[in-house]
C-alpha cells in the first residue's frame, strides 16, 4: 500500500515535471470557508478532540486533523511540512545544546539554508530563472512549481523558532512530535497569522479549555467567517467587474470604485482569516496574537504596517530589520532590504517587490518630513493622504503587468480627460449601495464601540443587558453563521444555460 | 453577572445537525432542473486520486452540490443578494454567468424514458471553474475565488432577463470569412448561401441608458454583412423584428425568442427570397405555460418567477415527416409536446438541439434547404415547411458528417446560417463551424 502510494507520488510528480505547466498550479487545502470545513471536518475534530481526556491525545488529535487540513488538496507537499518540522526539531536542539559556541550558530545558519532555500526554490525559483535568463539573454529551462499551501508561513515560523532557541529566548522543544503540532496547526497554517513559538510554547503543554473561551472564539471564529464569506466575496464579484474589465473604457470612478472594492476584498478576506485562525485557536485553548488592528483608519503608511498582517510586519522587524542594524546604522540600506523582501514575499513578481519598495518610500519620507506637517495639519488629511496611498498601493498588488498598473493608474488620475461615471457603474453602485456602507462600516471599530456604549448604558439594568449579551449578541452571530452558509451554498450554483456556444 | 453560552448553543448544534443530516441523507440528488446540469457524484476512491488531490477536491464538490436544502438555500441567497442595494428601492441589476459550455445536446432519446435525465450529463461544472487566477493575487495572502474572464453579462430590467451583446471585431470577421469560405468551398454557384443574423432583446428596450450598456447590435450585423462577399445573401431580420419590438419578440426569462419573433425573422427570409410569407393567422395556436427559462437560472430573480413567460406555438398544417438522427433515425414531432414536461421548454420547438435533422413535406417542388444554426433556429424552421420539400437542420455542436458531402449527396440547394448575434461576440463557436466544415 505505502509502496504504491509513494509509487504514484512519484510517478504523478515525474508527470507534473514532464510537462511544463505554463501557469503555477493552485495548490489546494481545505479552507475555513468551505461547506465540508464547516459541517464536516471542524465539527468531528472539535468532538475527537473533547472526548480525548488528556492533553497527549488532544495534540495528536489536533496533529492528525492537521495533517488532513493540509493534505487535502495536494498530499504530496506533506512531506515538505514535517521535512521542515523535522530538520528545525535538531536545529532547535543543537542550537540550545551549544549554546554559546560554534554549533549553536551553525545550526542557526543551517536553519536559515534549509528553509530559506526550501522558499527559495518553491516559490522563487521560476522567478529567479526568468530574471536571469532576461539579463543576460540565455534560455536556461525553470519549472514552475505548484506552490505548497503556507509555505510563506510555516518556514518563517520554524525560522522564528530556531532564531529565538538560539538567542536563548525560549528552551527548545524536546518533543519532537509537540514541535510538529506548533508548525502543522491548521489553524494558522495557510494563511496566518505568523505565530511565534514562543508564544505558543506552554500552550502546547497546558492549555485551558474553558466555556467562556470557547465562547469567545466562536464569536471570533462566525465573525472571520462573515467577513470572508458575506463581504470578501462579495466585494471580490463586483471589483472583478471593474479591474478585470475591459480598461479602455472604464470611467474614472470605475477605476476607483473597484480599487475600493478590491481594497475591502483583501482586507475582508485576510482579516476575516486571522479572526477564524484567532477563534479556531481558542475553541482548542491557544491564544494567539492580533494581526489586524483596523488598518484602514491610519493616519500614515508607517501606522498602516502597524495595523496591517502585524505578525508579518513583526517578523521581519525582529529578524531582519533589527539584526541589520535598524535605525542605528545603515538606515536607508535596512529600511530597502526589508522592504523589498516584504514586497517579494507577497509573490514571486517584480510587481510586489514595487509595491514593498513603495511603502519604504513613504516610510522614509514620513519620517524626514511628512508626519510632522501632518501633525500641524487637520486629521482628515493625513487619513485623506493614507487612503490614497494604500489605494495606489492596491493598483501595485493587484496587477502582475507593469504596463496595466500604469495604464490603471493613469484612468484613475484622468479627471476631465475622461469619462467619469457609465451606466454600469451606476448599476452596481445602486445595487451595491447598502453593502458598499456595511463594508465601508466594518472597516473600521465604529460597531466596537457601538457595542461598548450599549454595553455601558445598560450596566445600570441588569436584566436588558443579560437579554443584549446573552441573546441578541448571539443571535446575531447565528445569523452571521446562516448567511454565510447560505451564500456559500449559492457558490456551488452554476446553472447551465448552453447559449453562448 | 451570569454568563449565557447561547453562542456555544447556536453554533454547535447548527454544525452537528447539519453535518449529521448531510451525511446520513439517503437521496442525495443527481441532477439540478434548475441548473440544468447533472451534480457531482461521489467520487471513486483510488491511491492516485488521493495522492494528486483529486479525490478531495471531487468530494468537496460533490459535498456542496448535494449540501441538503440546497435549492432552498440557493433561492435564499438570491433574495438576500436583493438586500446589497439601496433599501426598498428596486433598480436593473447586472448579473455575470459563469455556466455556459459548448454542447446544447439533449440526451439520445432512448435514454429518455426518466424526465430526470433530460439533462445534460455530459456537463461538468468544473470545466467552468477552472481558470487561472486574477492577477496578481497570490495564495499567500488573500485567495480570491478564481475567475473566468469571459463570462457574460446579463442585465434584469424590470421583469425580463436580457443578454449583454459586446462587439468584438475580430470575432465578427472570423465568422463572417469562414461563411465567406464555406461557400467558396461549396464549389457550386446553384447553391445559394443566406444568413441571418437575429438581434436580441436588449437591442429593443425603450430605455437608451441600459440600452447602451451592449453594443449597437444594427451596427454588428452591418459590419458582418459588409465582410461578407457578394456572394453571400445577408437576410434583414432586424428590420423587421424591430418595426414589431412592442409585441411579444422575445422571452423575459430565457435568451431565446418567441416563435412570433421568429416568425418576423422568417417573413423577412421570404421577402428576401422574394416570396410570399404565409399569414400567422394561419395557423393554430396554443400555448404552453408558466416557461420559467436559462436567464431565470442565471439571475434567479423574483420579479422574472413571479411573472413567468408563456410560449405559444404555432402548429404546421401542411403534413410532413421528422426525423432526428444520431446513428439512425428517430421519429419526431416538429413541436414536441413531451419537452413541455421539462423545465427547458424551448426544447418543443424542434425537439430541441440535435446532431441534424430532417423534414420532408408534402410539397414536392425540388427545393431543399440546410440551416447551420444555433438554438435560435428551432423556433425557426417549423415555419418553412410550407415552403420546402426538404428542410435538414445542422447543428454545428453535434454534427458529426462531412458539411460537403451532406449537402451534395442530398442535392441540397439553399445554405441558411441562422445564428444570433452573440455568437460573434466569441470566437469560439466561429471555432465549431470551422472544425466542423474541416471533417
Amino acid at each position: 500500500m505505502i509502496l504504491m502510494l509513494l509509487n504514484n507520488v512519484l510517478v504523478y510528480y515525474l508527470y507534473s515535471m514532464y510537462f511544463q505547466v505554463l501557469f503555477p498550479l493552485e495548490a489546494k487545502s481545505l479552507v475555513f470557508s468551505s461547506l465540508i470545513f464547516l459541517y464536516i471536518f471542524l465539527p468531528l475534530n472539535l468532538l475527537i478532540y473533547f472526548l480525548s481526556k488528556n492533553q497527549v491525545y488532544r495534540n495528536w488529535v489536533l496533529i492528525i486533523f492537521s495533517l488532513c487540513f493540509y493534505a487535502w488538496g495536494e498530499p504530496v507537499w506533506i512531506s515538505i511540512l514535517i521535512f521542515s518540522a523535522l530538520i528545525d526539531y535538531f536545529h532547535g536542539l543543537i542550537a540550545e545544546k551549544y549554546r554559546g559556541h560554534w554549533q549553536s550558530k551553525a545550526a542557526l545558519i543551517s536553519s536559515l539554508l534549509v528553509n530559506l532555500s526550501l522558499l527559495g526554490f518553491f516559490k522563487y525559483s521560476s522567478f529567479f530563472v526568468q530574471n536571469f535568463n532576461f539579463l543576460f539573454g540565455i534560455n536556461l529551462p525553470f519549472h514552475e512549481f505548484a506552490l505548497p499551501i503556507g509555505i510563506s508561513f510555516y518556514t518563517f515560523q520554524t525560522l522564528s523558532y530556531v532564531i529565538d532557541v538560539y538567542k536563548g529566548e525560549v528552551s527548545a522543544q524536546k518533543s519532537p512530535y509537540k514541535l510538529l503540532l506548533f508548525v502543522s496547526l491548521f489553524h494558522q497554517l495557510v494563511a496566518g497569522p505568523i505565530v511565534r513559538y514562543k508564544d505558543v510554547a506552554s500552550q502546547i503543554d497546558n492549555r485551558l479549555h474553558s466555556l467562556s473561551l470557547f465562547d469567545q472564539g466562536i464569536k471570533r471564529f462566525v465573525i472571520g467567517l462573515g467577513k470572508k464569506v458575506i463581504l470578501a466575496n462579495t466585494a471580490g464579484e463586483i471589483a472583478e467587474v471593474f479591474l478585470n474589465g475591459n480598461l479602455s473604457t472604464l470611467p474614472v470612478l470605475g477605476a476607483w470604485f473597484g480599487i475600493i472594492l478590491f481594497a475591502l476584498q483583501i482586507y475582508f478576506d485576510f482579516s476575516g482569516y486571522s479572526d477564524m485562525a484567532i477563534g479556531l485557536g481558542k475553541l482548542f485553548g491557544f491564544n494567539y496574537k492580533e494581526n489586524f488592528n483596523y488598518p484602514y483608519i491610519s493616519r500614515s503608511a508607517t501606522e498602516f504596517w502597524r495595523r496591517w498582517h502585524i505578525s508579518l510586519g513583526s517578523f521581519f522587524r525582529d529578524y531582519l530589520y533589527i539584526p541589520l542594524g535598524g535605525n542605528k546604522k545603515f538606515h536607508l540600506r535596512n529600511l530597502f532590504i526589508v522592504w523589498f523582501l516584504t514586497g517579494l514575499w507577497h509573490g514571486a513578481s517584480w510587481n510586489f517587490v514595487l509595491w514593498g519598495l513603495y511603502y519604504g518610500l513613504l516610510i522614509i519620507l514620513e519620517k524626514t518630513f511628512l508626519i510632522k506637517i501632518f501633525d500641524k495639519l487637520p486629521r482628515f488629511i493625513s487619513h485623506f493622504y493614507l487612503i490614497i496611498t494604500v489605494l495606489i498601493g492596491w493598483v501595485f498588488f493587484y496587477y502582475t503587468n507593469l504596463n496595466t498598473v500604469l495604464e490603471f493608474l493613469k484612468i484613475m488620475f484622468s479627471f476631465g480627460e475622461r469619462e467619469l461615471i457609465n451606466t454600469t457603474l451606476g448599476i452596481y453602485f445602486f445595487n451595491n449601495f447598502l453593502f458598499f456602507v456595511i463594508a465601508l462600516i466594518a472597516c473600521t471599530p465604529i460597531l466596537p464601540a457601538i457595542d461598548e456604549k450599549i454595553t455601558c448604558l445598560l450596566g445600570k439594568y441588569i436584566w436588558v443587558y443579560n437579554l443584549y449579551d446573552g441573546f441578541i449578541k448571539p443571535l446575531l452571530i447565528l445569523a452571521i453563521l446562516a448567511t454565510a452558509t447560505v451564500l456559500l451554498v449559492g457558490k456551488s450554483y452554476n446553472p447551465f444555460l448552453y447559449f453562448r456556444f | 453577572m451570569k454568563k449565557t453560552y447561547l453562542n456555544i448553543v447556536f453554533f454547535l448544534v447548527p454544525l452537528f445537525l447539519l453535518g449529521t443530516l448531510n451525511i446520513i441523507n439517503p437521496q442525495k440528488p443527481t441532477v439540478s432542473q434548475l441548473e440544468n446540469r447533472a451534480l457531482k457524484t461521489k467520487p471513486v476512491f483510488s491511491v492516485q486520486t488521493l495522492a494528486n488531490g483529486e479525490y478531495f477536491k471531487e468530494y468537496e464538490s460533490f459535498f456542496a452540490d448535494t449540501f441538503i436544502f440546497r435549492e432552498s438555500l440557493v433561492k435564499i441567497g438570491g433574495n438576500i443578494k436583493d438586500l446589497r442595494g439601496f433599501p426598498g428601492k428596486d433598480t436593473p441589476t447586472i448579473v455575470i454567468n459563469t455556466g455556459a459550455n459548448v454542447s446544447q445536446a439533449q440526451p439520445h432519446p432512448k435514454q429518455q424514458e426518466n424526465p430526470e435525465n433530460n439533462i445534460d450529463t455530459t456537463s461538468d461544472n468544473s470545466n467552468t471553474n477552472s481558470s487561472k487566477n486574477i492577477d496578481g493575487t497570490d495564495t499567500n495572502t488573500a485567495n480570491p475565488d478564481t475567475v473566468n474572464v469571459t463570462n457574460g453579462r446579463v442585465l434584469v430590467f424590470n421583469d425580463a432577463a436580457m443578454e449583454i451583446h459586446t462587439f468584438n471585431a475580430e470575432a465578427s470577421q472570423y465568422y463572417a470569412n469562414f461563411i465567406n469560405d464555406f461557400q467558396g468551398k461549396l464549389n457550386n454557384n446553384n447553391i445559394k448561401v443566406y444568413s441571418l443574423l437575429t438581434p436580441t432583446q436588449i437591442e429593443f428596450i425603450k430605455d437608451k441608458k441600459y440600452k447602451s450598456l451592449s453594443s449597437s447590435q444594427y451596427n454588428t450585423i452591418e459590419y458582418i454583412n459588409k465582410h461578407f462577399n457578394k456572394s453571400i445573401i445577408p437576410v434583414n431580420a432586424y428590420e423587421k423584428l424591430a418595426q414589431n419590438s412592442d409585441q411579444y419578440l422575445y422571452f423575459r426569462s430565457d435568451h431565446h425568442w418567441t416563435a412570433l419573433g421568429a416568425y418576423y425573422a422568417y417573413t423577412a427570409f421570404m421577402q428576401t427570397k422574394n416570396e410570399t410569407p404565409i399569414s400567422i393567422d394561419r395557423y393554430e395556436k396554443d400555448k404552453v405555460s408558466p416557461y420559467l427559462g436559462s436567464l431565470y437560472s442565471t439571475t434567479l430573480s423574483k420579479k422574472i418567477r413571479e411573472n413567468p413567460d408563456t410560449i405559444y406555438l404555432y402548429k404546421p398544417f401542411i403534413n410532413h415527416e421528422y426525423n432526428i438522427y444520431y446513428t439512425g433515425a428517430i421519429k419526431m414531432d416538429v413541436l414536441d409536446m413531451s419537452q413541455a414536461e421539462t423545465k427547458n421548454k424551448y426544447g418543443i420547438f424542434i425537439s430541441g438541439d440535435r446532431p441534424w435533422g430532417k423534414i420532408t413535406t408534402e410539397i414536392k417542388n425540388g427545393r431543399k434547404i440546410v440551416i447551420i444554426k444555433d438554438s435560435y433556429a428551432n423556433a425557426f424552421v417549423p415555419f418553412l415547411i410550407p415552403h420546402y420539400e426538404e428542410i435538414y437542420v445542422v447543428d454545428p455542436r453535434q454534427f458529426t458528417l462531412n458539411i460537403y458531402d451532406f449537402i451534395k449527396n442530398n442535392e441540397i440547394n439553399e445554405v441558411l446560417f441562422l445564428n444570433y448575434i452573440l455568437v460573434t461576440d466569441y470566437k469560439d463557436f466561429t471555432d465549431l463551424l470551422i472544425e466542423m466544415s474541416n471533417r
